[in-house]
């Protein structure tokens, strides 16, 4: 993995574990569970945002020397505002820099309210698709695969980051006052979710699709087998989402063994989503053709 | 789905790939032409000509260039003008381009002014 390539993933997971835990707060938990769990996901959110920030402004210094395939180029102010003013890739840089700036400052504060962080960090998500192969097209087709792609990202932010505060709400769900409401968040979670992985999947064909131009992608090209491997991946975490839905959450009022596997095999597909996360960022540096 | 994909494939421009290939240009790779006023690079998506770089040399070494720059309608061909008229004699063309998507590739060709 190049740094280039290592730096985007640092940066896509952190705004998608904001992104998705805050949701999660915001909209699946109510107030007791959210107050519970905001506090105790605080450093956890703040830890990430801050990565978010200084990701994106290594990604700017990356990408700088890249485009002019000379290192010192990360350090050169005259590269830097080149590249920062006079492409297409430097304006979206410097917009989210300025959101993951907003995103750290919200999360720093009093903690931030989990509504707000959750629309800044949506907003950072969102301007990932202002770079990289979904700014391919213009016109009509290009808002297409741009708006497709900023869905796409908000749906793996949605189902990576909210397993972290879903994993806490189990926790918490075994025994004690939170019970009801932990109860009320995984259910509301679990639900959205089967839209939120279809529409995942959906937004993932359609961008392959646009990327693509609509043919089929040659085989044996770096490219492909890295994007087979990645939908590999994907498959295997939704098949595990299936089993922790429909095999172990109706045995967890009578199996204490069904809460620890749910708690495992939802870390495990915490994992797995990271490990998509950076198959995609390799991807993102190859060349389709 | 598979209706949507369909849709979509109705409505694709031609096919896009995600980094910038010189697909043809103007002189074009070895021939030999009059003297140009100024170079044509097509690519097979759009770049940016602010950090895209062309450069020309000749019989007396390094050609001065004007500032590149794509016209808004053809985003894909990169303008060079030639500062002074070129003398008959061979000549490559080295470039470096940077596609709206932020890949760069680079390449060179020859061709000859009689």
């Amino acid at each position: 993995m190049t740094a280039l390539a290592l730096c985007r993933f640092a940066h896509i997971l952190a705004a998608m574990l904001v992104f998705g835990a805050s949701a999660f707060l915001w909209l699946d938990a109510p107030d007791d569970l959210r107050r519970a769990l905001t506090a105790k996901l605080r450093s956890f959110q703040t830890a990430a945002a801050f990565l978010a920030l200084a990701t994106a402004a290594l990604w700017l210094a990356l990408q700088t020397a890249a485009i002019a395939d000379d290192g010192s180029a990360a350090t050169d102010p005259a590269a830097l505002s080149a590249i920062l003013f006079d492409t297409g890739f430097g304006r979206a840089s410097a917009l989210r820099l300025a959101l993951t700036a907003a995103l750290a400052l919200a999360v720093s504060r009093s903690g931030g309210a989990p509504p707000r962080i959750a629309v800044l960090s949506a907003l950072v998500l969102a301007s990932l698709a202002l770079v990289g192969h979904a700014v391919l097209q213009t016109g009509p087709l290009g808002l297409l695969h741009r708006a497709n792609h900023a869905l796409h990202l908000l749906c793996a932010g949605a189902w990576v980051g909210g397993l972290i505060p879903f994993v806490l709400s189990l926790a918490a769900g075994r025994r004690g006052a939170l019970r009801h409401s932990a109860v009320a968040a995984m259910t509301r979670f679990s639900l959205s979710g089967h839209f939120v992985v279809a529409a995942l999947v959906a937004t993932g064909l359609v961008d392959v699709a646009l990327t693509s131009g609509f043919d089929l992608l040659p085989p044996g090209t770096a490219y492909r087998e890295w994007l087979d491997l990645k939908i590999g991946v994907v498959a295997g975490m939704i098949a595990l989402a299936l089993v922790n839905r429909y095999a172990l959450v109706p045995h967890l009022r009578t199996r204490a063994k069904a809460y620890a596997g749910l708690i495992a095999l939802s870390l495990v597909n915490v994992a797995l989503g990271t490990l998509v996360v950076a198959l995609s960022s390799v991807v993102a540096g190859l060349d389709p053709a | 789905m598979k209706s949507l994909v369909l849709t979509l494939a109705l409505l694709a421009a031609p096919p896009a790939f995600a980094h910038a290939h010189l697909e043809n240009s103007t002189p074009a790779a070895g021939t030999t032409v009059a003297a140009p006023a100024e170079l044509r690079l097509a690519f097979s998506e759009g770049v940016e000509p602010r950090v895209s770089k062309v450069a020309l040399t000749g019989p007396g070494g390094a050609v001065a260039l004007g500032a590149a720059s794509v016209e808004a309608s053809h985003p894909d061909v990169l303008v060079v003008p030639i500062a002074k008229p070129l003398a008959p004699g061979a000549y490559t063309v080295k470039w470096r381009a940077v596609s709206v998507d932020s890949h760069a590739t680079q390449g060179s060709f020859a061709f000859t002014v009689k």
